[in-house]
């Protein structure tokens, strides 16, 4: 992948932690989660749209989200996932040690750049 | 709380719904219709790997791959039907053969009776130096028990067909009567009721069948009023199911009657009189006893022996001396049939062995044939590893297949053998499908279907696969290895297949030479018919002897009956002295015995014996004559002419001496598997009665004119029943009847063997055909005729029948003298016999070899050439 291209292919696991973050306001069904993790970052983390399903299966297995059938927005029957409390809960535990360990990636990376 | 797995069937939709909508999407971002949908699948990614992906999440990997073979191994089972069908009907027949002749043998041989101490039973008797017949005399029963300190119970029996009347029916049944004790050594708890004591000798304890056959299972029964014999009786115990104590009654020689006992009641057995005369009426049982604990059989044997030496040291009867028998009641009861099963069950693993060897030929031949399939498979993404758990999966399945197979093959022997012979053999009606031997036999064939499943890929494994493919399939070091060890296991069948063969042949001229009939003698022209004089009428033996007379004299003007006559069946042992002559010194005594029958004139002559010298009786003979027949001549009267000689007969002629008035050729009319016997018969007038059966010989078939016959017979006394009515060729017949058993069984296991064997053979043949098709071709293209084609082949398949014929015609001279006893009137090592066995392998063999070898002599030179 060339150096130039500005958008960055998810690191393993960051998926699971992303659904778990677009479902965190409500449920939603396949396509959305993918369009919605697309646009909240700007186009710049790319997902191959059909990795989707496997991570999402493994979440269900997990316990942290559910599948439900529902009708999408153009009147059509569509399963909807949706975060279980086990889920939620796994997701302030997630979001506190990404930014810890974003804010140590930063800050090691920041006081390298000026040491220089 | 366990998340549930969604529905993955839905999975399909949502990845449809969600391409959709994203080409909607692309298409509001102003893209045509194709572009859009293009880019969006694109974007999705490989649909395929999605869905493995989402699947592999819930279904772990194994399960999936086992899942897959299972799929492939069916479908190659169902795509190679003929294969499939020769493996799986092979390993049944090994399977379900040896497994149900083995559950056959645990049920007589090897499981314990059914008694409190089966350990610690022992049969009990006396026999006659020269005889084989066990007798126990109520004198010497009362004498044991009364001394005997070894034994904690002794008890006699005896197991007698009765008429059990039941209002106004009545049926003939075995009723056992046993003496006190006999509740204590069986262990019998009554499901019903409350079993007999020998206080009420008109108690009765029934068996769970005739409680469920004659009384439906009704409670009531227990006190019902039933009558044997003319005497009330009334119903006082249920036994239960497993109530099953063996009962055999021993020694009975014309009437073969092995039904199973219905009721049981108590037997009181008084003190006999010290002295014995003809009419003191001693009576006969049977007698078992159950050692004290702690105590060896040698011991009692021991402590009996002395006491029995002793009494008839201090009280001599004029029957003459015998020794004691104690023997552990299990081998009483199937000690006669154990060599014969023994023989069996080696034969059933023999056949076992050869279904093992066909199966290891078959697969092997075939894994030479795709060979070349699995190279390339290996070697094209599949990886070895998936090669070889798809063939596991093949050879499970065939095991699989063959298993039900064989368990369906052994419950239904298993149950013919019982509805074929089940009384027949003792113990044989328990016979059960014994699993842990299922089990073993399966394992042993799941492991030769796996062994030669496996082995030759695994072989291809270590090879190089390239090399293999390099070398277009026409491979010659390893299908050589293949060759080999596919004409040993030819070898090894036919080996084996003509032990059984020579065996099984052997039974057959047997039971022809014990069939096969002197001339005069027509059993099936005659029949006979059981009756037992009972009844207070017939308390004096006059009124016997009238009404025995009256019977023949009736029967004999009846239509269709061309000469009537009876006979009491064969009788005692007796020691056969001349007159004048001493007692012979004991060592003599042994061999002087000959039973002793009385009859009617017309007997003899009726059955077919023919006269050799003097005079047959007629019905106004003076008591003390007899007649003797030929085995007895040659051997008590080797020079002199026996006509005139008088012989002692304690009880019959006057002051104990008979005259013999006539010499009868030897007949063997009760039973046809043993020679001739010395024997003497004398006129029924001069002894009491009691049994007796009527011989007829009639015009056209017995059984059809024998209701009639009955009928006109019973008239003369309406209260005495006949029974056993059957053709004589019948009871001879039956009296074989273990016999042509063992001969069917061993008889089916030889075609078993010889028809795998032939299968092998052809199998090799086949297969050496088909890897040799090419350089056929360029024999034939370079001139060979067909016939020699045809002549090379047959010459190499007959070489490992060859070799295998050798070896086996070796172990079959040694293994036929184990079946030795079985045997009639044929050595061991019959040449004519082993000769024909010979020819039917080779010409079996060679039928296997002719047929694919026609079709290699059919092959178009040029075709073939052209095949590679």
């Amino acid at each position: 992948m060339s150096t130039k291209d500005p958008r960055v292919e998810l690191l393993q696991g960051t998926l699971d932690l992303l659904i778990l973050g677009t479902l965190a306001p409500g449920s939603a069904h396949g396509h959305a989660i993918a369009k919605s993790i697309e646009r909240s970052s700007s186009d710049v983390l790319q997902v191959e749209q059909g990795s989707l399903y496997p991570a999402l299966h493994r979440l269900i297995k997990r316990g942290w989200i559910v599948a439900e059938d529902g009708i999408s927005e153009n009147n059509r029957r569509a399963k909807f996932y949706r975060l279980t409390p086990k889920g939620r809960k796994q997701l302030t535990v997630e979001t506190s040690k990404w930014d810890r360990l974003a804010g140590a990636i930063a800050r090691i990376l920041h006081s390298q750049t000026e040491s220089t | 709380m366990i998340p549930r797995r969604p529905d993955l069937d839905d999975l399909d939709r949502e990845i449809r719904d969600h391409i959709d909508a994203e080409t909607r999407d692309n298409v509001a971002r102003g893209m045509s219709e194709d572009e859009a949908r293009a880019v969006a699948i694109r974007k999705f990614g490989n649909v395929t790997r999605v869905k493995e992906d989402v699947r592999a999440v819930w279904v772990p990997g194994w399960l999936d791959h086992l899942r897959q073979d299972a799929r492939d191994a069916a479908r190659y089972v169902r795509r190679n039907p003929t294969f499939s069908l020769a493996i799986v009907v092979t390993l049944a027949l090994g399977i379900g053969l040896s497994t149900a002749i083995y559950s056959v043998v645990n049920a007589v041989l090897l499981r314990p009776l059914a008694y409190a101490h089966p350990e610690r039973m022992v049969w009990l008797s006396t026999r006659a130096k020269d005889s084989s017949r066990d007798m126990m005399t109520s004198i010497d029963f009362a004498v044991w028990q009364s001394q005997a300190r070894s034994l904690e119970h002794m008890i006699a029996y005896d197991n007698v067909n009765s008429t059990l009347a039941i209002g106004s029916e009545a049926s003939r049944l075995r009723v056992v009567s046993a003496s006190k004790g006999f509740w204590e050594v069986t262990g019998a708890q009554p499901i019903l009721g409350t079993l007999p004591t020998d206080a009420d000798p008109e108690a009765l304890a029934i068996t769970s069948r005739l409680f469920l056959e004659v009384f439906q299972s009704d409670p009531n029964v227990i006190g019902r009023s039933v009558s044997i014999d003319g005497r009330p009786a009334t119903i006082a115990a249920v036994l239960p199911e497993d109530f099953h104590p063996q009962l055999q009654t021993f020694g009975v020689i014309v009437d073969l009657d092995t039904a199973e006992p219905a009721a049981y009641r108590m037997l009181r057995v008084d003190p006999p009189p010290r002295t014995i005369t003809f009419s003191t009426g001693v009576r006969v049982y049977q007698a078992i006893g159950q050692l004290k604990a702690g105590v060896t059989i040698a011991q009692a044997r021991a402590e009996i022996d002395a006491i029995h030496t002793r009494e008839q040291r201090e009280h001599p009867t004029p029957i003459g001396t015998s020794s004691v028998v104690v023997m552990p009641l299990q081998d009483k009861i199937v000690g006669p049939s154990r060599r014969a099963l023994g023989i069996l069950l080696s034969a059933s693993f023999v056949v076992l062995l050869v279904a093992c060897a066909n199966v290891a030929n078959l697969l092997l031949s075939r894994a030479a044939q795709r060979r070349k399939e699995i190279a390339l498979r290996m070697s094209v993404g599949s990886g070895p590893l998936r090669v070889l758990r798809q063939l596991f999966a093949e050879s499970v399945a065939y095991g699989a297949l063959g298993g039900i197979g064989g368990v369906v093959l052994s419950m239904w022997l298993v149950n013919t053998v019982i509805a074929l012979i089940g009384s027949g053999v003792p113990r044989l009606s328990e016979a059960r499908l014994d699993l842990g031997v299922l089990a073993v036999v399966a394992a042993i064939s799941f492991a030769t279907a796996l062994l030669f499943g496996i082995g030759p890929a695994l072989a291809l494994v270590s090879t190089n696969v390239q090399e293999v493919l390099k070398e277009g399939g026409r491979t010659v070091s390893a299908s050589r290895r293949v060759m080999l060890t596919g004409r040993a296991m030819v070898a090894v069948q036919v080996a084996l297949t003509i032990v059984l063969l020579a065996g099984a042949g052997l039974m057959v001229k047997s039971i022809w030479r014990m069939t096969s009939y002197p001339p005069g003698f027509a059993p099936d022209q005659i029949l006979t018919m059981r009756l037992d004089i009972r009844g207070p009428q017939y308390r004096d033996q006059k009124v016997r002897h009238d009404f025995a007379a009256a019977l023949i004299s009736k029967a004999k003007v009846m239509p269709g009956v061309r000469d009537a006559a009876m006979s009491t069946g064969r009788g005692s042992m007796m020691l056969i002295m001349k007159e004048g002559e001493g007692v012979p010194p004991p060592g003599e005594r042994e061999r002087r015995g000959a039973p002793v029958s009385s009859i009617s004139a017309g007997f003899a002559p009726l059955l077919g014996m023919s006269l050799v010298s003097g005079r047959w009786f007629n019905d106004l003979e003076p008591r003390g004559v007899v007649i003797i027949n030929e085995s007895l001549a040659r051997r008590d009267f080797k020079d002199i002419d026996p006509i005139g000689q008088r012989i002692r007969m304690p009880y019959l002629g006057e002051n104990g001496l008979a005259t013999i008035v006539g010499v009868v050729r030897d007949l063997k009319y009760a039973a046809i598997d043993a020679d001739a016997q010395p024997e003497v018969f004398f006129h029924y007038d001069a002894a009491p009665i009691s049994s007796i059966t009527i011989v007829l010989r009639v015009d056209g078939d017995p059984i059809t004119v024998a209701p009639a016959i009955r009928n006109a017979l019973s008239k003369i006394d309406p209260s005495q029943s006949f029974y056993n009515i059957k053709t004589l060729e019948q009871v001879l017949s039956d009296s074989i009847a273990p016999r042509r058993f063992n001969l069917l069984l061993l008889g089916t296991f030889a075609v078993v063997a010889l028809v795998l064997a032939a299968l092998g053979v052809y199998g090799v043949v086949a297969y050496a055909v088909a890897e040799r098709t090419h350089e056929i071709g360029i024999r034939m293209a370079l001139g060979a005729a067909s016939f020699n084609i045809v002549r090379m082949i047959v010459a190499q398949g007959m070489w490992s029948v060859a070799v295998g014929l050798g070896v086996g015609l070796v172990s079959a001279w040694t293994a036929t003298r184990l079946i030795e006893g079985l045997l009639y009137g044929v050595p061991p090592h019959d040449v004519a016999t082993f000769a024909i066995t010979t020819l039917a392998i080779i010409g079996i063999a060679c039928m296997a070899c002719v047929v694919p070898s026609l079709k290699a002599a059919l092959v178009d030179p040029a075709a073939a050439l052209r095949a590679e």
